[in-house]
């Protein structure tokens, strides 16, 4: 179907009537918004004003580390050199027993504390690879297995998800659309929010003015609809970029800080927005990994300080947010002789969000035995983590339909991993 | 109706197929059309290149017909790029080029693996930098990238052999391969050089088995990997760690399966899963011989299945081997579907997002009745009426890489250092939504307007226009005097519908012409001096127009 029916025909539904937001002042379309979330009982009820962040995690993110098994007897065995410690000064911090947290996760432990993050372990995607490349490509794509799969299933769930046409719908904040947003719905990607409204030639408002005119007049179609979505996106973001100077403050400073802080601002605007993609680099961690301090200790110090500012500018808006961190797969349970460690198969995922039942490790942990492990080599898998988006779909974004999102892939309430309330 | 029209497509294919003087009844060539010999050069340029540069459109179509021949003449038998052009020499600049996949494999190691033979301190994070400024980033694998996406850009707006150009960035993204890809790395540029850029204007079937033996493609869709079930590596790689090629078991049918899919038949072609399990059998053992040192085709009769095979109706007899993969492309080259499927896309690309079947069906027969000549096959597209139907000029979104190189042809914009430069390119056209050697899936970019226009690309797109137009891409100086503006009205109207008239040959709309007017009319007052005002505006109207609706077209 042509991509601007698409937009139209899916329109904005309000009390039965089609609305159309193009071309409306910034203010009145978040007003429309706003008031539309707040009607209980539209179409798609539960749906309204949620938003789900996926964090992907690029490298392949050693879980055994991030959420290691204090209590597993064969773990310190296996990482002479960089296992955590569960006393001292650096040890990890303790979740229940079992499971502690990396240290420069603490950031974070409040949200444990409080119920709202859940991790889950032995997570990922069933696929025998261990190609960065392939296994990225199989989990964005939804598809383990299908290479020519042209879209992602983040797309493919917009595309099933009732939504008023905001140009907020789905962003991702990198320079690329990732795999996993590409496809027939349309999605705003740039680096920075700030550099899409007022970065460029055209922050210059006269000549933005003159270009808005000239691609309204536009006979073409393609052109004439996607030019009007665009001028209206750059003034309502240069409102919401003005709209909260101090909250940047709040962040760090990293790049995965500012692009949250951007993803956090869209949030607060109530500008419709339902998906929003990010990605972190740095995983690869082969060589002199670290344990409580190093390499991948300085990685998480940046990732849960970006999270946690995050959640905490969300306020209590995180009741309407779910954040999912994900990576393509684990590492070697062995350390390596580099005091690093190589590619493997099963890691850790975060949900994080008001309405998660967290402070749980979701995991069927048979022990770190080497008969347990996958090639006897590497954590096995023990959920998929397309088990745990259509959770997050259901649940969270209220989606009755997700056959479509995952083909071949049927939800089954055994492998349910129960992140919600 | 139509059956004079093929006849007239054939006659001027036969005539172009081989080299020929000028004189050859070329009046018959062009279908009947309404285009003006201006229209009829600038659409030419614009779909079989990357657009014209300032004068190209008005010389050509002063030549008249005669010209028009001429210059696809050229474009469809191009001569070899001389070394000692301005282009060659820019292109010698850039080392890796010409090198081997052996010599990159060696000469732009991983700094991990560097850090590694030199028997550094595996914790020694500052050593590790130290080598890292030591070794020079130009001497990281990035840098091949760099170079090779340097390449793609520098010949894209200089050579004069532009559909050269646009064929093999076609028949790339045809048979697409990701840079990120493991070693492919190492063998893009050998990939492009050495199996896309010979075979654009070749037989199809050439193509294929030039694709289907390339180390690069072997490795990017793991047939490399790919054994008969219940072959058992030799004992000495039984040690190598899992997931490595040693413990590879069995069939995989990633190639297999896009071969059929998206290199030859189509989605629909009518294969069954069973044809792609069948053609995986068959080219079990077409294999790399060492991906990371010697990265050579070569086929192992271990790995290879023997077994009878059944491709598409096809019997393979058993006791076969490597030659069971050339039955196997030899049935898919002839395969009716791969015609249509070929077709489709060429006329996507040259005609329009959504071709007639009754032209895709004459290409079609074209490309199958010269044995999948593709010279042929583009010829009877370019000569078709339909790609000189008034419908389909500036029918096309330009993509984000049609889009930036137009607009450094259009004001001749001079590229005046090395391969750093294309790189801001790459940065902008990531921007756009096109990264260039970078697109993941195999099915390469889309050849249609919806994957070309959104909020985030638009906007990097006006951009771009503007800043080129202000020379504010750095190294990149536009040169607007090629244009003619030194004979162009003073006035701004004047002067907008002299410079639309340059750099669109068509009359501009209603709402471009009141933009343009509003932007540079709106503070005539901070400029005093006439002559400087005029130079200011020559530089607004250009940006203004390249950041146009109607520039975005082809």
């Amino acid at each position: 179907m042509d991509r601007r029916n698409f937009l139209k025909i899916s329109g904005l539904t309000l009390a039965g009537t089609l609305w159309n937001t193009a071309g409306l002042p910034p203010a009145l379309v978040r007003a429309l918004y706003a008031a539309q979330s707040a009607i209980p009982g539209t179409s798609s009820g539960t749906a309204k004003k949620k938003t789900l962040v996926v964090i992907f995690q690029r490298g392949a993110a050693d879980g055994l580390s991030i959420v290691p098994p204090l209590g597993d007897p064969h773990y310190r065995a296996y990482r002479p050199t960089i296992a955590l410690s569960d006393t001292g000064e650096n040890a990890a911090l303790k979740l229940d027993g079992f499971f502690g947290l990396h240290p420069a996760l603490a950031p974070l432990k409040p949200f444990w504390d409080s119920q709202q993050l859940a991790i889950i372990h032995e997570a990922g995607i069933p696929v025998t690879t261990r190609s960065h490349f392939d296994a990225q490509d199989y989990m964005e794509s939804g598809t383990p297995g299908l290479k020519a799969t042209e879209d992602g299933y983040l797309n493919r769930a917009l595309h099933a998800l009732p939504s008023p046409p905001s140009p907020f719908r789905a962003v991702a904040l990198q320079p690329t659309l990732p795999r996993s947003l590409r496809g027939q719905v349309p999605v705003l990607a740039v680096n920075s929010l700030k550099d899409f409204s007022e970065g460029g030639a055209l922050k210059n408002a006269s000549l933005a003015l003159d270009f808005e005119s000239m691609y309204r007049g536009a006979l073409d179609q393609a052109l004439h609809g996607v030019g009007e979505e665009t001028f209206a996106a750059m003034k309502t973001l240069k409102e919401v970029v003005a709209s909260d100077p101090v909250s940047e403050s709040k962040y760090s400073g990293s790049v995965l800080g500012k692009r949250l802080c951007e993803i956090a601002r869209l949030i607060k605007g109530d500008l419709g927005l339902q998906v929003a993609a990010t990605d972190i680099g740095g995983w690869d961690t082969h060589v002199n990994e670290g344990g409580a301090t190093g390499q991948l200790a300085n990685r998480l110090k940046e990732f849960s300080e970006a999270i946690a500012a995050f959640a905490t500018d969300l306020g209590p808006r995180l009741d309407d947010v779910v954040l999912v961190t994900m990576t393509e797969f684990g590492r070697t349970v062995r350390e390596n002789g580099n005091r690093g460690t190589d590619h493997g198969h099963g890691s850790v995922m975060f949900v994080l969000g008001g309405k998660v039942r967290g402070k749980r490790v979701i995991a069927r942990w048979k022990g770190l035995a080497e008969q347990n492990l996958y090639e006897g080599r590497d954590l096995p898998l023990t959920t998929d983590y397309r088990d745990v988006m259509l959770e997050v779909f259901t649940r969270h974004l209220g989606m009755a339909k997700t056959s479509e999102i995952f083909p071949g892939f049927p939800r089954l309430a055994q492998n349910t991993p129960h992140i919600f309330r | 109706m139509r059956l004079p029209v093929i006849t007239l497509g054939f006659f001027a294919l036969t005539t172009l197929s081989t080299p020929v003087g000028a004189n050859t009844g070329t009046s018959v060539l062009f279908p009947k059309t309404t285009l003006s010999n201006e229209q009829k050069a600038f659409h030419l340029f614009n779909r079989l290149g990357y657009g014209p540069r300032p004068g190209e459109v008005e010389q050509l179509a002063k030549g008249g017909e005669n010209a028009l021949v001429e210059w696809l003449q050229h474009q469809t038998h191009p001569l070899p790029l001389a070394a000692s052009s301005p282009l060659g020499l820019k292109l010698a600049r850039l080392k890796t080029l010409a090198a081997s996949p052996e010599v990159l494999l060696e000469q732009y190691q991983p700094l991990a693996k560097v850090a590694r033979q030199q028997g550094l301190e595996k914790t020694d994070q500052a050593a590790k930098k130290d080598l890292r400024a030591e070794i020079g980033k130009e001497h990281l694998p990035n840098h091949i990238e760099q170079e090779l996406a340097a390449q793609k850009l520098l010949r894209a707006v200089e050579s004069d052999n532009q559909l050269e150009e646009v064929l093999t960035d076609f028949w790339f993204n045809h048979f697409n391969i990701d840079w990120s890809k493991n070693e492919d790395k190492w063998l893009l540029t050998s990939y492009e050089r050495d199996v896309i850029r010979p075979n654009v204007f070749g037989k199809f079937r050439d193509f294929l088995g030039a694709v289907a033996h390339s180390p690069a493609m072997l490795i990017y869709l793991d047939n490399w990997l790919s054994v008969r079930d219940g072959f058992t590596p030799p004992a000495k790689f039984k040690q190598v760690a899992a997931g490595k090629p040693g413990n590879r078991t069995g069939i995989n049918e990633n190639y297999a399966r896009e071969l059929l899919e998206l290199h030859t038949l189509g989605v629909d072609g009518g294969y069954s899963q069973n044809d792609v399990r069948e053609v995986a059998r068959a080219l079990t053992g077409w294999t790399v011989e060492r991906p990371k040192k010697d990265p050579r085709f070569i086929f192992r009769q271990r790995q290879h299945d023997t077994d009878e095979k059944r491709v598409l109706g096809s019997i393979i007899p058993a006791g076969g081997g490597q030659d069971d993969g050339e039955r196997v492309l030899d049935i898919v080259s002839r395969h009716p579907a791969t015609a249509k499927f070929i077709a489709t896309k060429l006329c996507r690309r040259f005609v329009s997002d959504r071709p007639a079947p009754g032209l895709i069906a004459r290409i079609a027969k074209t490309f199958q009745a010269s044995g999948g000549d593709l010279r042929a096959t583009y010829l009877a597209i370019f000569t078709s009426p339909e790609f000189w139907s008034k419908d389909s000029v500036r029918a096309k979104i330009k993509t984000p890489l049609e889009f930036v190189v137009s607009g450094m042809r259009a004001v001749d914009a001079h590229i005046d250092a090395d391969y750093s430069v294309p790189l801001r390119f790459i940065g902008r056209l990531d921007q756009m939504g096109m990264a260039v050697y970078r697109c993941p899936p195999p099915t390469g970019y889309k050849d249609s307007a919806d994957a070309w226009v959104s909020p985030g690309a638009l906007v990097a797109r006006i951009n771009f226009g503007v800043a080129l137009s202000r020379g504010n891409v750095k190294d990149v100086t536009p040169q607007l005097k090629s244009l003619g503006t030194d004979k162009m009205g003073e006035n701004p109207g004047d002067l907008m519908r002299d410079l639309g008239k340059r750099l669109l040959h068509g009359e501009l709309r209603d709402s471009t012409r009141d933009a343009i007017m509003h932007e540079v009319s709106h503070d005539r007052q901070t400029l005093p001096e006439d002559h400087e005002r005029v130079k200011l505006n020559v530089v607004r109207v250009t940006g203004l127009i390249l950041g146009s609706p109607e520039f975005q077209r082809r």
